[in-house]
């Protein structure tokens, strides 16, 4: 009973924040980038909802235009996690051995660099940008993605609709692609939710650390490392991007916890 | 015996699999280090000298070796930036961080076992549906956002410490702890949301067990079947936890150096990222990471060695 609300509120909040998000493509209530040196440091009102920064830009239209930035990053990263955990997982699970044996030992390897480290060392190795946040947070989701996938396969392996489709000499690797992998789509849902919520915590921490998505493009986690220097005078320039992240996070997190309850129920 | 024999020899073979990991993939960039650091500007003479110093001259497995036992003996050169030894630079921020980290995790138990106990008292209860929330919130609030509001809240209105205003444990051990409490409390609180959640439901589960209705049946208060068998039953899942958690607060702190302005190991890892001082981002991060491997295993040892019904896989 508690989770059907749970996900319903999820869902509704995260409906809100990605519509805003596909709006501020085609409108925003004030440019982005236009200084006006009058309108410094506002307090949110009617005309500024979450106040002005100390540029005199509307925080409102940055929030909500950097909404599709680190939405997109995320999505992207946790997309490419789980195609690369999908391909190793699958192999691991359905050939075992000594395939399965290495790719889980790097697995683990990869697993026991703490948080954002790992995306971190990648950022260090490659250059600023977009691609390279990418490129970072996705590495975090191949290591959870190709577990659970392979422990699905281990269990799909031993089913007879398996055992038939080898008698029948179809190949391995229509097997797992035809046969396998779409039985595991399901049990996924909620993983894919969860490390999409995960993904926009990182992001947003990059950001933070000044390693994320580059200016001139709004984000989350910059605003709020800029906002830190004029705290006391315009605590809203760090508050709003904050409880939208918060609030965003929730959101996925309630998605995924009420999915996977939905699945096991 | 030979179980704990066995995680010890994983524990090693994940170190070298982690170092190796790093190791490839600050090497297999194309491009040479040493033009990075130098930019254009540098001279063919410049780059031969820096190569040299770098030793990336040599081939890739006597570098390789060169700098395990660098790891151990200390001798990793000097970083690129500070021209200080890379050992002496990591080891006067690392009092800092080891601080901070312990002070989070004494947080994270001293949060996580009342509030668990409280919710676990009477399940869907009112007290449970708001740690119940309270978790979600927790877990989702990133900790460098938690850090700015109590600069907010506590540094700038209500003034209990003074933010950016870091005193050295050389200086004052008693402020210098006092400046972390903060910075260790928006560590904590999302790991604290993480153990409180386990706990809470391993206890409800063993609050399901034969052993709870006898307790009962013999009078026993739920206060006390609660804290006197069901808390040492659920305990051992959530101590598992403890490795995760000790991973969750060094990653924190990394972050929270930053929010608080605490020159610690984080804060070093982040300039040098920024100044692409790869030498010494290679060395943190296989430092980090090999620190969090081998409390892991710590743990699984300390529980193995406590409950001998726990196999290590």
């Amino acid at each position: 009973m508690v989770k059907k609300k749970d996900l319903r509120i999820g869902i509704i909040i995260a409906s809100v924040i990605i519509l805003l998000s596909i709006i501020s493509v085609f409108y925003l209530p004030y440019d982005i980038n236009e200084m006006n040196t009058q309108e410094r440091f506002l307090p949110p009102s009617f005309t500024h909802w979450f106040g002005t920064d100390n540029f005199g830009r509307d925080i409102f239209s940055r929030v909500i235009a950097g909404a599709k930035y680190t939405l997109s990053v995320a999505f992207a990263s946790v997309f490419i996690g789980v195609t690369l955990g999908a391909l190793l997982g699958l192999t691991a699970g359905y050939f075992g051995g000594i395939v399965s044996e290495i790719v889980m030992r790097v697995m683990d390897a990869l697993n026991s660099f703490p948080g954002i480290l790992l995306s971190l060392m990648m950022v260090a190795l490659l250059k600023n940008g977009q691609f390279t946040v990418i490129l970072a947070l996705s590495i975090l989701f191949v290591p959870f993605f190709t577990r659970i996938i392979r422990s699905g396969t281990l269990q799909q392996k031993s089913r007879d609709y398996v055992k038939i489709a080898q008698l029948q000499g179809v190949s391995s690797f229509r097997i797992i692609l035809v046969h396998i992998f779409p039985n595991l789509i399901p049990s996924l849902f909620s993983a894919v939710v969860i490390g999409f919520s995960n993904a926009i915590l990182s992001e947003a921490s990059l950001s933070y650390l000044g390693l994320g998505i580059q200016p001139p493009l709004p984000s989350w986690g910059r605003m709020l490392s800029e906002s830190q220097t004029f705290l006391l005078n315009a605590p809203w320039c760090a508050l709003a991007p904050g409880i939208v992240i918060v609030l965003t996070i929730v959101s996925f997190q309630l998605i995924g916890g009420g999915l996977s309850h939905e699945a096991s129920a | 015996m030979k179980a704990i024999l066995k995680r010890i020899g994983i524990t090693v073979l994940t170190l070298l699999l982690v170092s190796l990991l790093a190791f490839t993939a600050f090497h297999i960039l194309p491009g040479d280090p040493a033009s990075l650091i130098l930019g254009t500007e540098g001279t063919p003479e410049q780059l031969e000298a820096l190569r040299e110093e770098l030793g990336v001259n040599r081939p890739l497995w006597q570098q390789y070796f060169s700098w395990i036992s660098g790891l151990f003996t200390g001798q990793l050169g000097n970083s690129i930036r500070y021209h200080t030894p890379i050992t002496a630079l990591i080891a006067d921020r690392l009092p800092i961080t080891f601080t901070l980290s312990v002070l989070a995790i004494i947080l994270v138990l001293i949060i996580s076992f009342p509030l668990a106990l409280l919710a676990a008292r009477k399940e869907n209860g009112i007290i449970d549906k708001v740690v119940s929330a309270g978790n979600i919130l927790g877990m989702s609030t990133p900790d460098f956002f938690t850090g700015i509001v109590f600069i907010w809240l506590f540094g700038l209105v209500l003034k209990w410490f003074t933010p950016g205003k870091y005193i050295g444990y050389q200086e004052n051990i008693g402020e210098f702890v006092q400046y972390l409490i903060f910075p260790a409390l928006a560590i904590a609180i999302p790991a604290s949301a993480m153990v409180t959640h386990f706990l809470r439901s391993s206890l409800i589960q063993e609050l399901q067990a034969d052993y709870v209705r006898t307790a009962y049946s013999r009078g026993a208060s739920k206060g006390w079947v609660l804290t006197r068998h069901a808390l040492k039953n659920a305990m051992l899942p959530a101590v598992t936890m403890l490795g995760i958690i000790v991973g969750s607060v060094f990653s924190g702190s990394i972050i929270i150096e930053k929010v608080f302005t605490i020159p610690g190991v984080g804060q070093l890892l982040i300039s040098s990222i920024t100044s692409r001082d790869l030498p010494l981002v290679q060395t943190l991060v296989v430092y980090i990471a090999g620190i969090v491997v081998i409390a892991n295993s710590l743990v699984d040892i300390v529980i193995q060695i406590i409950d001998p019904r726990i196999r290590i896989k």
